[in-house]
């Protein structure tokens, strides 16, 4: 009698454990489907630095910028003879 | 159960039962048979057609994808991008798969990709091809609105492209990629392995609508290239490209280039060629531009080599600066050493400053040939000069033993051995590093190489000391001078060989030099190859370039002025004041 009640009770054990694996494995399916999501994204941010980046530097190319504040501020590189230089014990 | 009454069937039954023994056989035979057929199926297709049933299998639900690696990106010393790989797509057609396109569509298409209906058409043409590619490497968007015209048999793949902001003013050192995305030229090339990094794959089962169900084996994840920092400095090589550029226009030159060189580590700073050619779009690609004149043209470097036999012998103490040496013109052999210029005396300053092939040729003479010529080899000529780059050249410099007296002469001064320019602004590194010649860097270092001694660090203060005189008043190179600071160097002219023969109209102008003298940063070298423009000292043509190149470095680095710059104007100097030998 007692050993048929045993039975029952790891029939029972035996049916919970079953459940649980089959949630555990439906949980991990999810998260590594959601962890492929974002590994996805993280690419996708990467790439758009790496065009952010080229963008920037086209945009801050020097001979860009150079031209630009040639011709439309009207400025002007000063050449040597143009040029102060002051250190700490003033103008030398 | 009582006895008395027993139902007919439960009689019936316990009767022996009784079969035919034939028939027993028959049926244990039979159910025999089939049992060993079955079994014989089994192991058959179990063990002899094993490999195939499971390759076919394989091959429906098993997939092996590729993780692509990304490339490295090159960037400057500073981290600023010099190259950066991004993906783009193509559009490709199946032509089997497609039935004829409506005008208004292909219309559309033609003008998204910029392409005549009718090429377009002659693609789509052979029906029997099952790819064929429209158009390469185009913006994701741009292939948005082709894929939004719905055209049956037309796709979009991606790829990746290699992205240079720099442009043609770091072309030569950067090199660039093909279309397979592999290094083809310069740093690309040399450094393929550390920026292609390496593919990694993942192993799975997919099922019927094409799902991940299962991760076979263990995922390799993909290695991306690593970042590949270089000595360079973008703004340092913006203004040396601008410059040369300039300088090629004003003397209508041919060819040009310029190295800066950080005097105290050997890392190369700027490295620039015209003509030069603009990575990003390759269409017009002449081998003229392809040259990365700096690391593969050798040429004779004339009056710059002048440095290194004075060097030689005032490292040995058998002169010093102020020694006097007779300069008037004199014959070696059937050959004369003279100068245009002539002096009929000289100090080793003197003989510097004037740039006299009489004063150094005697200079030299107080050596033995293999003094003079282990003393070349020390200072890095005629040896690979180990840029890491493809074709460079290692100079040409003679076995001492076949030297006559006047190539030892010739040689003095700069005529009879050739070198690149990267090696020849290398070489000036003993005189800026305390006498140690130190190795070229195109990658940033974390720490200076020591370098390896060639003359004692007290003749390396004297003969920059001597140098200054060169861009001083009476010197061959006034017009390198840079307000507020020392500049040390050494102009060069060279007549340049045509068919054996020297040309009278062809010559290469240079200009080496260092500043600020008293404590070096920088080491500027600077090529002009046949100026044209009627003026073709190096002091003339390759100064002035010099000079801007040098301020605006110092400048951008910070350095503190060591010479007064009380924007008092340097006198400006007519062009025929400037003597130089050739």
């Amino acid at each position: 009698m007692s050993l048929n009640k045993l039975n029952a009770v790891l029939l029972l054990g035996v049916i919970g454990c079953a459940m649980s694996v089959v949630t555990s494995q439906h949980v991990s399916r999810r998260l590594y489907g959601e962890l492929e999501k974002e590994q996805k994204l993280q690419r996708q941010l990467n790439v758009e630095y790496g065009q952010l980046l080229l963008e920037q530097s086209t945009w801050g190319a020097h001979a860009l910028i150079e031209k630009s504040a040639v011709a439309r501020m009207a400025m002007l590189t000063p050449t040597q003879r143009q040029v102060h230089v002051i250190t700490p014990e003033g103008v030398r | 159960m009582s006895r008395v009454y027993t139902p007919p069937m439960r009689q019936h039954l316990k009767q022996p039962m009784r079969l035919a023994p034939g028939r027993v056989t028959v049926v244990l035979v039979l159910l025999g048979t089939m049992l060993l057929a079955l079994l014989s199926r089994a192991i058959y297709l179990q063990v002899v057609q094993q490999d195939f049933l499971q390759n076919q299998g394989d091959a429906r639900f098993r997939r092996t994808l590729l993780l692509e690696a990304n490339r490295g990106v090159i960037a400057d010393r500073n981290g600023e991008p010099l190259a950066i790989s991004t993906p783009v797509q193509s559009i490709w057609a199946s032509p089997v798969d497609m039935s004829p396109v409506p005008a208004a569509k292909l219309a559309a298409l033609s003008k998204l990709l910029e392409m005549p209906v009718a090429e377009l058409n002659e693609k789509f043409a052979d029906k029997k091809r099952e790819f064929v590619y429209l158009k390469r490497q185009i913006s994701p968007q741009l292939a948005q609105q082709v894929l939004a015209l719905e055209i049956p048999g037309v796709a979009k793949q991606q790829e990746y492209r290699r992205y240079y902001p720099a442009g043609e003013m770091l072309s030569h050192v950067i090199g660039f990629t093909g279309v397979d995305g592999k290094g083809q030229e310069g740093l690309e090339l040399t450094r393929e392995k550390m920026l292609a990094g390496k593919h990694g794959s993942r192993t799975v089962l997919k099922d019927r609508r094409g799902h991940i169900v299962e991760d076979l084996a263990v995922i390799e994840p993909p290695r991306d290239g690593q970042t590949l920092t270089l000595s360079i400095d973008k703004r340092i090589q913006y203004l040396a490209y601008r410059e040369l550029s300039a300088a090629m226009v004003a003397n209508k030159a041919k060819a040009g280039g310029v190295v800066v060189l950080d005097a105290q580590t050997g890392e190369v700073l700027a490295l620039a060629n015209t003509p030069s050619y603009n990575p990003n779009n390759r269409a017009v690609l002449e081998p003229e531009m392809r040259r990365n004149r700096a690391v593969v043209d050798m040429f004779e470097p004339g009056s710059t080599m002048k440095p290194f036999p004075v060097a030689m012998v005032l490292d040995a103490g058998k002169i010093t600066p102020s020694t006097w040496f007779d300069t008037r013109p004199y014959t070696i052999g059937p050959a004369a050493v003279r100068d245009t210029h002539p002096n009929p005396s000289l100090t080793v300053t003197g003989i510097i400053q004037k740039s006299s092939n009489v004063g150094s040729s005697k200079i030299a003479a107080m050596f033995s040939p293999e003094d003079m010529w282990t003393f070349y080899r020390k200072s890095g000529f005629g040896q690979s000069p180990q840029s890491g780059f493809p074709g460079e050249s290692s100079g040409r410099l003679r076995d001492w033993q076949g030297w006559r007296p006047i190539e030892q002469a010739t040689m003095s001064f700069g005529y009879g051995v050739t070198v690149s320019l990267v090696q020849l602004a290398r070489a000036y590194t003993i005189f800026t590093h305390d006498g140690a010649l130190l190795p070229l860097s195109f990658t940033r270092l974390a720490q200076a190489n020591p370098g390896r001694p060639v003359i004692r660090p007290d003749t390396a203060k004297k003969m920059r000391d001597m140098m200054i005189t060169v861009t001083e008043e009476g010197g061959t190179a006034v017009r390198a001078q840079v307000l507020g600071y020392h500049v040390g160097g050494k102009s060069g002219t060279a007549r340049k060989l045509v068919g054996g023969r020297y040309a009278a109209d062809k010559h290469i102008g240079l200009f080496v030099g260092f500043a600020p003298a008293t404590n070096p940063r920088l080491i500027v070298a600077v090529m002009i190859d046949e100026p044209g423009a009627g003026y073709y000292y190096g002091g003339t043509v390759a100064g002035p370039a010099f000079s801007n190149i040098m301020a605006g470095s110092l400048r951008i680095l910070g350095v503190e002025p060591d010479a007064p710059s009380n924007n008092t104007l340097i006198p400006e100097h007519k062009i025929s004041d400037v003597r130089e030998e050739t």
